[in-house]
């Protein structure tokens, strides 16, 4: 609670000084930090502000983000990046997208595939660090995803958000990119990045399931209800070999913590693709719950790449030269405009 | 702690798991109920109070549909043990939340039991009830440096607007 | 034991490919006597009419018949909405049931989907890679709807050469052609599954059913059937409370102390908790606006 109180404090005061009201009344600003800090009450806002006063805060706030949203649409027309074109063996940052949930498609010949909805929401290049100063080896580039409330970051860790002049974001991840594959800071990141019939990799942290046993973990069959047992229903059974090598080796399937870590699903057919709710169609189950932030790079698989070949590059970039229609589909996938199926 | 119902339902979990099972959880909060409606305030621990909140509300809307809708007096004869409050809430609840869509009871959280378990405890009661308020109201912050100095910029800025406009 | 082994069918029913076909031919040589018979009625009236008078009149010709497809029912005029479109009680943002909803309005537009419902006699017509005329057409009665969105199915039954067949569709399937209604009307419950259990002659219904009109306005016909069960066991305790089966002779099956027995597990104070009331009236109201308006573009 407090550091959020400092927070609001700390808003007030930047923008009474960026007009100058406040001139050089330091001193009263301090007290009024240190009244604030030692309430800890969660009705914060209404204690020191009058109900005026925090609505148009909140207002201000929120305008803000919006005017911050929209100077970045178009990162080329203030001093852009070079771009440069495709070659094979280039990597491409990658996005930041909300699962939504799964769906059917169908095929041109009728057959049903499952597809896992991903929509990206306000997925931003927050921070671009050069190849000497990440591992020597390749350049990385920061990308945010899903605005959150400043109230819910703390103070070092809008510093990031605050560079790239963008809201704060709920999940920043990290995307290894070739040299010249580089994004200025705050470019924004659409669904169009990827295009139908490509392959990506998501990765997702899983559904936590706590601590399990053998049997739900990894799929043991367990021992008899009946016939003799005794305390012996689930349980795991010998962990190997005895008295020769005297000991179990690593890597022996055990209890333990289940889900809730980090997962990649390779190699998923992008079937469609809407630009305007910025939805990917990604072929099958993706890890993670409902409403989870996931991670969608172009596949690393080698026998996917040649459907990669020349995506946009670096990116797509919203006022460039393509116009998009509203949905992309892949050439196999049934659209359902057209007639029903028949064979002949 | 649940933020809303709507948070709540996943895998099909509705409610806190209470007393022997589900149906002895109804039982107990149908008689934490029947203890609001007729003192409308009542002091319980706070996962109680805030499990038969959400009844408390709902059992309003229903009575507001009026004792001549079939739904709702069933509902009523339920969750009311005692007989004579069917009446109070149909005939002096409901017209007193006609004007309100929703949001009828106020929950506060005061210190914990002192005895046994040391329980979070919180009251729970509708409002507009006879009672003294609970909570005062809070000094008026208007005069503060800080909300002077902010209302003075909100006035600037609305004189900048008008000018440019 | 169970006198009938049921082949649960997923996709198609191919081993019933040379029955269709045979069918088929049957109906069309039917029609087509019907039809020439109409013909000759209303000639022959024009005929013997000049025969009596002597001064010719002039031609006249004869009043062109209307021809009234019975066959097809007319659009439903009741404010149906079909239960895909109403969103499942979850955490789920709501742009993934509007972006779905698009897709199955502009899947409606192409493919006319009746309005039905479980206890109805469908006819469904799918194209099959392997049939006979690459179609195949199965009639029988819907014993269940379920799924929300694009992934919506419903199951036909019918008991073909005394064995029990049931077919899954896909709502939205492009591969479904035509989906007819040959009899709407609602029994006593939403799902009847049931019928699995009960006695054979229930679920068969003739695979040439003609298409019984029902009327496009007022009240949904209802069937009060109630089945005969086989002996037990069942493939499911349908006397338990929580089925709330109505449709079901349970007098010839069960004992009084069945009865009792069963009314052991009545969770009657369910209905009680108000926590897990859904309701919809508001969201099915919002979305069969949107449904109404755009379908009908």
């Amino acid at each position: 609670m407090a550091h959020l109180r400092i927070r609001l404090i700390r808003i007030t005061c930047s923008l009474l000084k960026s007009t100058n009201v406040l001139g050089d009344h330091a001193a009263t600003r301090s007290s009024c930090l240190q009244l604030t800090r030692n309430i800890n009450s969660s009705t914060w806002w209404e204690e020191h502000l009058s109900e005026e006063n925090s609505k148009f805060l909140r207002r201000l706030t929120a305008e803000e983000f919006r005017q911050q949203t929209a100077s970045k649409e178009c990162p080329l027309k203030d001093e852009p990046w070079p771009r440069h074109t495709w070659q094979p063996g280039n990597a491409r940052v990658g996005l930041i997208a909300v699962k939504l949930g799964m769906m059917p498609v169908w095929t041109k010949t009728g057959e049903k595939h499952a597809v896992t909805m991903l929509q990206v929401q306000d997925c931003h290049v927050l921070k671009y660090v050069a190849k000497e100063d990440y591992d020597g080896k390749v350049a990385a580039l920061y990308v945010g995803g899903k605005n959150v409330s400043p109230f819910h970051r703390t103070e070092d860790s809008m510093e990031i958000f605050r560079n790239a002049g963008v809201p704060p974001k709920q999940k920043i991840s990290i995307f290894r990119v070739s040299d010249n594959a580089i994004l200025k800071p705050g470019t924004p990141l659409y669904a169009a990045h990827f295009r139908p019939g490509q392959y990506v990799d998501v990765t997702a942290k899983t559904i936590g399931k706590g601590f399990q046993g053998v049997m739900k973990r990894w799929g043991f069959s367990g021992q008899p209800a009946s016939h003799g047992q005794t305390k012996t229903h689930r349980r795991p059974g010998a962990s190997g070999p005895g008295g020769d090598p005297a000991r179990v080796f690593p890597g022996k399937k055990m209890p333990g913590q289940m889900g809730n870590v980090y997962n990649t699903a390779y190699g998923l057919k992008v079937w469609r693709v809407n630009t305007k709710h910025n939805i990917i169609y990604v072929n099958g189950s993706v890890p993670g719950h409902r409403n989870c932030l996931v991670k969608v790079t172009d596949t690393r698989l080698p026998t996917r790449t040649e459907n990669n070949q020349n995506p946009p590059f670096p990116t797509y970039f919203k006022d460039g030269e393509e116009n998009l229609p509203e949905d992309l589909y892949d050439d196999e996938m049934f659209q359902f405009t057209e007639p029903s199926i028949t064979y002949s | 702690m649940r933020l809303s119902l709507v948070s709540l339902i996943s895998h099909g979990r509705v409610g806190r798991r209470m007393g022997l099972g589900p149906e002895s959880r109804l039982n107990l909060l149908r008689g934490l109920l029947t203890g609001l409606v007729r003192h409308e305030r009542i002091e319980t621990t706070w996962a109680r109070a805030d499990e038969v909140r959400f009844y408390a509300e709902k059992i309003i809307d229903y009575a507001k549909k009026g004792d001549t809708d079939q739904k709702a007096m069933k509902l009523a004869n339920y969750w009311l043990t005692e007989k004579d409050l069917i009446h109070k809430l149909f005939k002096v609840l409901a017209p007193r939340f006609s004007k309100q869509a929703s949001h009828y009871t106020h929950m506060y959280q005061i210190p914990n039991r002192k005895t046994l378990d040391r329980a979070k405890m919180a009251v729970l009661e509708y409002k507009g009830n006879p009672f003294p308020p609970l909570i005062t109201r809070k000094c008026d912050s208007e005069k503060t440096l800080l909300n002077q100095l902010l209302q003075g910029y909100r006035l600037d800025m609305v004189q900048k607007k008008n000018a440019t406009s | 034991m169970r006198t009938e082994s049921h082949a649960a069918v997923t996709d198609m029913a191919a081993s019933r490919r040379p029955l269709v076909a045979v069918c088929i031919a049957l109906r069309s040589s039917e029609r087509t006597s019907a039809f020439l018979g109409d013909r000759f009625f209303s000639t022959t009236t024009s005929f013997h009419s000049p025969a009596e008078d002597e001064q010719p009149r002039k031609f006249t010709p004869p009043t062109k018949p209307v021809i009234v497809d019975k066959t097809q029912t007319e659009v439903t005029q009741r404010k149906f909405l079909s239960p895909e479109f109403i969103p499942p009680r979850q955490r789920t943002v709501s742009v993934k049931f509007s972006i779905e909803r698009k897709d199955m309005i502009q899947r409606r537009k192409m493919l006319n989907i009746p309005e039905f419902y479980p206890g109805c006699i469908l006819a469904a017509t799918t194209s099959d890679p392997n049939a006979n005329g690459k179609l195949n057409r199965f009639v029988g009665i819907c014993i269940e709807r379920s799924g929300k969105g694009l992934g919506a199915t419903f199951t036909l039954r019918n008991v073909i050469e005394g064995q029990g067949v049931e077919i899954c569709f896909e709502l939205y399937n492009p591969r479904i052609q035509r989906i007819e209604v040959l009899k709407l009307e609602k029994r006593l419950d939403d799902n009847l599954t049931y019928l699995r259990d009960a006695l054979p002659e229930y679920s068969t219904f003739d695979v040439n059913l003609k298409a019984v009109p029902s009327p496009a306005t007022g009240e949904v016909p209802m069937n009060l059937l109630k089945v005969i069960m086989k002996p037990k066991p069942w493939s499911k305790r349908w006397e338990r409370p929580k089925f709330k089966i109505q449709g079901i002779r349970f007098d010839l099956c069960l004992t009084e102390e069945q009865k009792k027995e069963a009314m052991k597990w009545d969770q009657s104070w369910q209905e009680f908790d108000l926590m897990k009331e859904y309701d919809t009236s508001k969201i099915e109201e919002e979305i069969w606006q949107e449904v109404k308006q755009e379908v009908g573009k």
